[in-house]
């Protein structure tokens, strides 16, 4: 009996994939655990497995379309077996994708966060055919739903290489390069520069070897797409409110390209601006009254800022997509996961010294590097903090990768020092120094932050003394470090200066009991006490 | 200046470009001792002789072709069709000759030949002698097609189209000969594939040629009494069609209705839509809007031959289309 082979999950947070490429043709024979096509993820490129013996009927996905995870991507039953693509299609399972790992490959080593918002489900990209083969705003990052086009690297009509950067995305991470999957001419952009786009949603079309023209549909991109990007210059006169706009049917704004062009010159919002062509359209004439309507730039910054006995409005600032998703994640894991909190105090003044050994050697080591080293080795030897809880499984890590928060311009980011138990002080510095300057430059790959087992967020350079910090989600737990301060403590019954650090763990009661958290937090402060234990 | 009909510019035209240069010769049915069908040719077969002024018999794939031989051989014909209804059945030498000669002998040859007459609907003709065949013949590479509005014009691009080293089409309009105006004496020269603008304006731009030209001042002066600036562009030239002075107009009006004879399938009205849809898309207002023959064969019926052109009432009616001011 014909069964339809489903587009597998091949990574954790894979919601769809591209066929890149099908390795049988439709009559061929398959055995199962063969592979029969190649397929794109979110993270790469895997063979897509038969789990069945039988002939490959009929392929529902051709090359280059998109497929959720879990709906059929072709047919396979007996040689001979009659089977309609019409009813392949209707077979699609409701069922939820399996998270189940294919045969072919392991996903990446790094788990991703499986509380992580999944990519909203978005209409797959129109199919290639006559429209051309669309280039999709791509999940650049777990938690990846939308992003923003920073800037194109190529232009309409030029040439593009599978492989090739054509343009450049600003994610809720980090600014990454978008490539092309298809060699071809880029035919035409749909989300211009500045323009926001969801995850799988057409940012351009390329016009295929065989000279597809890309008669590109209308984007499925956000609606901010349509609204022009805001416009620095202070002539951007603000679109007059009283003109309210015409309603127009099916929501759709209509205007004139020339009005199009005028309102972009100008920076005035389309929206704003009541239409006066046939169903609305707005026209030229229509944007110059908006024009003379609208308050002259000049005149308003000459006015006084605040008329007396008026209190100035606050400023609305559109949140970025980072913090929109640093907003979004901490909501979802503070009531999410039942946090306990564990402090304990650290003599530092051990560690402190190696680290003026290490200047005597001309090697700069930091605070945080001996923290980062220190949590590394107390992770290996408790694995038990170095966990992860995923629905009914909990994830026990054979690596130790530890996260250092770091604060940038519009949020924070942890970038993640791999093996970190393993590498001497002076790599982890390092590392260290070069994950933070690319994170402040937006610079960082998706897999240099994504899958840490633990994370260390130090603020003790604003002189904080202690503080309790939210867990990193999938991660168990985070360690918040304080300021180094001399402080009076007592030793041998003698009141002494010391160099002292407050330590505070935020675990995941869910996977971690407090009595683990607390012999981690005895190890990790034995080994910066005891810094020579470091070297063992 | 002088003020002359269409027909005495040509007639000028081909007076002075035979007495400058020796090569140039006319032929054609009833161009010497009948003086033209039109009297285009009045009085050159007394000034140049019959070796120079050719009566040939109706064989018009014949005399093309004689025309073509003698193109490529050094000599610069002009052949005159008595309409280019009839040239059809000289399309063989006209397309598959001297449009492709300097192709096919790998630019040995060259064809430097005018093809000449009138198109168009002449007036109670019927439907074989009534065809705008314009968009017929800017259709194949190596021609260059030009059709002149005014007597000024028809002079000045017979002109070039003499002197021109390559085969070109010119489509005088039926209606036009006797039409006077003023023409340039002596050395008047209108450059091929140059437009002109033949009246200023801001609202809306008539992008024209040939007889239409008339239709089109007709119904600008209607509008301009109802407040509405316009512009028309004449092409004159078909085939190079001058892109940057319809982008031009384009951009200074913001809004354009294509005028034409022919028939609106493939007419030279659609290629001009589609450069300004294509390179002047962000200077548009309103769609660009279409003026052509009805796509029917032409009556004989007089009532019937005017409804089936364009006239100043339907170019009316499309500048207050695109101006979105229908029914106002």
């Amino acid at each position: 009996m014909a069964t339809p082979i489903q587009m597998p999950a091949l990574s954790p947070t894979m919601t769809e994939g591209k066929i890149v490429k099908w390795l049988k043709k439709e009559g061929d024979k398959v055995s199962s655990g063969e592979a029969i096509a190649e397929c794109e993820t979110d993270k790469s490129n895997l063979e897509i497995e038969a789990y069945d013996d039988g002939y490959l009927l009929k392929i529902v996905v051709p090359e280059g379309e998109m497929a959720k995870v879990g709906s059929p991507i072709a047919i396979l039953g007996a040689k001979g077996e009659k089977v309609d693509a019409g009813a392949a299609k209707a077979a699609a399972p409701a069922a939820a994708p399996k998270a189940e790992a294919p045969k072919a490959a392991a996903p990446a080593p790094a788990p991703a966060p499986a509380s992580a918002p999944a990519p909203a489900a978005q209409p797959a990209a129109p199919a290639g055919g006559g429209d051309g083969i669309p280039v999709v705003m791509p999940a650049l990052s777990p938690t990846m739903t939308e992003g923003k086009l920073v800037k194109w690297l190529k232009k309409e009509g030029d040439k593009v290489s599978s492989g090739q950067a054509i343009a450049e995305v600003e994610t809720d991470k980090s600014n990454l390069e978008v490539e092309a999957y298809d060699d071809g001419v880029l035919a035409r952009i749909v989300v211009q520069e500045g323009q926001m786009a969801k995850v799988g949603a057409p940012i351009a079309f390329l016009a295929g070897k065989g000279g597809a023209k890309a008669a590109a549909p209308a984007p499925a991109a956000a609606p901010q797409a349509a609204a022009p990007a805001p416009a620095p210059a202070p002539s951007a006169a603000p679109a007059p409110k009283a003109a309210a706009p015409a309603p127009t049917p099916g929501g759709r704004l209509r205007a004139s390209p020339l009005a199009k062009r005028m309102a972009r010159e100008r920076g005035l919002d389309l929206s704003q601006v009541r239409g006066s062509g046939p169903h609305g359209r707005i026209v030229k004439s229509d944007i110059e009254k908006a024009l003379t309507q609208a308050p002259a730039p000049a005149a308003a910054r000459k006015a006084p800022a605040v008329a007396p006995g008026v209190r100035p409005e606050p400023k609305s600032v559109p949140v970025t997509t980072m913090r929109k998703v640093i907003s979004q994640r901490m909501a979802e894991v503070k009531p999410g996961v039942p946090h306990f909190y564990l402090s304990v105090d650290v003599e530092m003044d051990a560690a402190l010294k190696i680290r003026e050994e290490a200047k005597a050697l001309e090697s700069k080591v930091s605070v945080n590097d001996i923290i980062v080293k220190a949590s590394a080795m107390a992770l290996r030897r408790y694995p038990k903090i170095n966990v992860s809880l995923h629905g009914d499984t909990i994830l026990h890590f054979e690596t130790v990768d530890v996260g250092i928060a770091v604060a940038i311009e519009d949020g924070l980011i942890t970038p993640i020092i791999r093996d970190a138990d393993k590498k001497g002080l002076s790599a982890i510095s390092a590392e260290a120094r070069d994950l933070a300057e690319r994170a402040r430059k937006r610079g960082l790959k998706p897999d240099e932050y994504t899958g840490g087992s633990l994370t260390v967020s130090n603020l003790g350079m604003y002189g904080i003394d202690s503080f309790i910090a939210v867990i990193n989600p999938p991660q168990a737990a985070i360690l918040a470090v304080g300021s180094v301060s001399d402080k009076v403590v007592v030793r041998d019954g003698q009141m002494v200066v010391r160099k002292m650090m407050t330590v505070t763990l935020s675990g995941d009661h869910r996977v971690i009991d407090g009595a683990i958290g607390a012999e981690y937090l005895r190890e990790l402060k034995n080994l910066l006490e005891h810094p020579m234990r470091l070297l063992f | 200046m002088a003020e002359l009909m269409y027909r005495e510019a040509l007639n000028q035209a081909l007076a002075e470009e035979m007495e400058r240069d020796a090569n140039v010769f006319l032929i054609g049915e009833e161009v010497g001792r009948y003086q033209g069908a039109f009297k285009v040719s009045q009085g050159l077969l007394d000034r140049f002789g019959s070796a120079r002024i050719i009566d040939a018999p109706i064989s018009e794939l014949g005399f093309t072709g004689l025309g073509v031989g003698a193109a490529m051989v050094g000599l610069r014909p002009v052949v005159e069709m008595m309409t280019w209804n009839f040239a059809i059945l000289a399309m063989d030498q006209i397309v598959n000759n001297a449009a492709k000669l300097r192709h096919m002998s790998g630019g040995q040859l060259r064809c430097p030949i005018v093809f000449r007459g009138p198109g168009g609907a002449g007036g109670r003709l019927s439907s074989q002698h009534s065809q705008a065949l314009e968009s017929t013949y800017a259709h194949f590479p190596g021609l260059k097609v030009v059709a002149p509005a005014t007597p000024a014009d028809a002079k000045g691009l017979l002109k070039s189209a003499i002197r021109d080293e390559n085969p070109v089409i010119m489509i005088e309009g039926e209606r036009l000969y006797a039409l006077k105006g003023e023409v340039p004496e002596g050395e008047h020269i209108v450059p091929i594939g140059k437009a002109d603008v033949k009246r200023e304006g801001k609202d809306v731009s008539l992008i024209t040629w040939s007889r239409m030209y008339y239709f089109c001042e007709e119904a600008a002066k209607q509008l301009e009494a109802e407040g509405i600036s316009v512009e028309i562009l004449d092409l004159r030239t078909l085939r190079p069609l001058d892109e940057e002075a319809i982008l031009a107009t384009v951009r200074k009006t913001n809004r354009a209705v294509v005028v034409e004879e022919g028939w609106p399938l493939a007419g030279v009205g659609a290629q001009v839509v589609d450069i300004i849809q294509s390179k002047g898309f962000d200077d548009l207002d309103a769609p660009v809007v279409r003026v052509t023959g009805l796509d029917v064969n032409m009556s004989y019926a007089a009532n019937l031959e005017n409804a089936i052109q364009p006239d100043a009432p339907k170019i009316v009616a499309a500048v207050k289309k695109v101006l979105y001011r229908e029914g106002a």
